[in-house]
């Protein structure tokens, strides 16, 4: 084979901003993302479930409507009927429908979010970054924002696709736009979810290098609190709930409940999760921003 | 000190707890291609991570460009590090992973690929465009790293151990590729613990020795350095005592000793005139020779008696 050598080509063209590497990063890690097999069984089934669970709110909801406009001659029959259907395809289904997605988003963190950096920092990854036009900043944008990009996907489809079938279902009823209006509460929540789930473990991974260790310092973050408070919460028959307050999750659902307008079922409401909430997101990244910003890249 | 130095160290000390790195380095490198040399453990690599900006000096200052390196992105992009250690991301392609690097550099997305291309070819890795990384061999992937080092044109090349684990038409390859991008103004440093590596790329060289800065200057002065210190070359044959008994009226040879049972050393201050007549004298004799080596030809030998520490 014929070897020609062009010799030393120096590079000429434009060199753009170092600002758009947000992007760089975020767009490489999507893939990344989409390329462990692991992660593509859980959006796969993700996806599945929340196709079953719309189509079991249609299907239910359709036959329900065809059913009540059958049902009887009686006016107040009917009426009473309509009221009960209007009832049940509420905001709470379109909350239950994001809050069914929640198993997937977390092990969506479990396995990619929380050995994020934990994985780059046992790989010498951080090397590679920060040999380049790379800041702390830039590179936990770009770790955070496509684990936030799926965990947000996973449950804004079902939750909107639940509202607009809603919407459609009780079109006949006039509460059309009243319930094709939960789009907006659903795709908040999501985002609230997705961003505190997110933030929280890519924070955590920074912890270790060690990638089972930081899986289960986020895994517990997640459900002892979580547990601790059910169980005393069941002992003393809810003389300690403010015991929840450690959990991120019940305080995220606690908000999502507010989000869609809906009473708290307890006597915490809303805005007692915003201290857990702050403390999860904001805790997490100043960890991350502490161990990126003050350790040295040793290999 | 030159003004126009690329690289400056002043009075640059690192430390890992009570372990001195580098110790109290004070150098200016100029464009072209400069060997850093020494042995293991010596602070080539921690300098490197200084120079690249990936650690803080403990003490002292680095400036590269005229600039602090540490955590300075707009200088980052003018610097290029392949490291013996570096990390690849497996589940790309070459093309892929230097297009990355490229496009965190600020070259257009839609220039990325080709520049990737030509610096793979560049290392004669054209075959290698679009296969997997992490079906590569160690000496592909070594090649990969030094493409993706020089993809961008950076202003500056810092190349920890750049040769290793690659084959000798790559090495050849390695070495034209650096004696270019030093010949085009780039400031090359070169670390390596072997010397006549170093000598193929440049003349220049910084010896470094325990975290000193031990010599500065040509290669070939400090070739002929090692040259002219006693010099011990081990022979591994069958029958080492009638080798010894072969050798013994060259005038080169001073004196012998037998380590073990099937090695003889022979002790010279003319390695050249030794090395030619070992196989000779062992042909005549009828001995199998089954392995040639030289305990003094190491860096560690050189600095040793730089320092003072050699016999």
């Amino acid at each position: 084979m014929p070897i020609s050598d062009r010799g030393y080509q120096p590079y000429e063209g434009p060199r753009l901003p170092s600002r758009r590497n947000n992007w760089v990063i975020t767009s490489l890690e999507l893939r990344r993302i989409w390329a462990s097999l692991l992660v593509k069984i859980v959006l796969i089934i993700a996806g599945i479930w929340a196709i079953l669970r719309v189509a079991w709110v249609a299907g239910v909801g359709y036959f329900n409507v065809t059913l009540t406009e059958r049902a009887s001659q009686d006016a107040a029959a009917v009426e009473q009927l309509r009221q009960r259907l209007a009832q049940a395809l509420s905001s709470d289904l379109v909350l239950a429908g994001i809050d069914g997605q929640l198993v997937f988003v977390i092990l969506l963190t479990l396995a990619w979010g929380s050995g994020a950096i934990a994985t780059d920092v046992r790989d010498r990854a951080l090397q590679f970054y920060f040999a380049k036009p790379v800041t702390e900043r830039t590179y936990l944008l770009g770790k955070i924002t496509p684990l936030a990009v799926y965990c947000f996907f996973i449950c804004v489809v079902p939750g909107t696709l639940i509202a607009l079938v809603e919407g459609s279902l009780l079109q006949g009823q006039g509460l059309a736009a009243s319930r094709s209006a939960l789009v907006l509460p659903a795709i908040l929540y999501s985002l609230v979810l997705s961003v505190l789930l997110s933030v929280g473990s890519v924070g955590i991974s920074s912890l270790s290098r060690n990638r089972l260790l930081t899986l289960a310092y986020w895994a517990g973050i997640l459900f002892v609190p979580l547990a601790v408070a059910g169980i005393v919460d069941l002992a003393t028959q809810g003389e300690f709930v403010w015991l929840y307050l450690a959990s991120p999750l019940t305080m995220a659902r606690l908000l999502g409940r507010a989000i869609f307008r809906l009473s708290a079922e307890g006597p915490l409401q809303w805005y007692h999760s915003l201290l857990t909430l702050a403390a999860v997101c904001g805790g997490s990244i100043w960890l991350a921003w502490q161990r990126l910003s003050k350790t040295e890249v040793v290999g | 000190m030159s003004e126009t130095a690329a690289i400056e160290l002043r009075k640059f000390s690192k430390w890992y707890g009570r372990i001195i790195a580098v110790n109290d380095v004070s150098v200016g490198i100029d464009r072209g291609v400069t060997g850093l040399l020494g042995p293991n453990g010596a602070g080539k690599t921690s300098l490197l991570r200084c120079m690249s900006g990936q650690m803080r000096p403990s003490l002292g200052a680095v400036r590269i460009l005229g600039q602090d390196p540490w955590r300075n992105p707009a200088l980052a992009r003018d610097i290029g590090l392949c490291t013996d250690q570096g990390w690849l991301m497996d589940e790309l392609t070459p093309a892929e992973l230097i297009g990355f690097d490229l496009r965190l550099r600020g070259v257009e997305e839609g220039k990325t690929r080709d520049r990737a291309i030509e610096a793979l070819e560049q290392f004669d890795l054209g075959h290698a465009v679009d296969r997997r990384i992490n079906t590569l061999s160690r000496g592909t992937r070594q090649r990969v790293k030094l493409a993706q080092a020089f993809a961008y044109d950076p202003e500056v090349l810092l190349l920890d151990e750049p040769l290793t684990g690659i084959d000798p038409v790559a090495r050849a390859t390695t070495v034209k590729r650096i004696k270019e991008r030093g010949a085009a103004g780039r400031c090359v440093l070169v670390s390596s613990h072997v010397l006549h590596e170093v000598e193929s790329m440049t003349e220049q060289v910084l010896l470094l020795h325990k975290g000193r800065l031990v010599a500065h200057g040509n290669a070939m002065e400090i070739r002929d350095l090692l040259d002219q210190h006693p010099h011990r070359i081990a022979v591994e044959c069958d029958r080492p005592r009638d080798l010894a008994r072969a050798m013994v009226d060259l005038p080169s040879v001073q004196g012998f000793s037998f380590p073990s049972e099937s090695v003889v050393e022979l002790h010279t201050k003319q390695p050249d005139e030794c090395y030619a007549a070992v196989p000779a004298r062992a042909l005549e004799a009828n001995i199998k020779i089954r392995r040639l080596t030289s305990p003094d030809a190491t860096l560690e030998m050189l600095f040793r008696y730089l320092v003072g520490e050699g016999s």
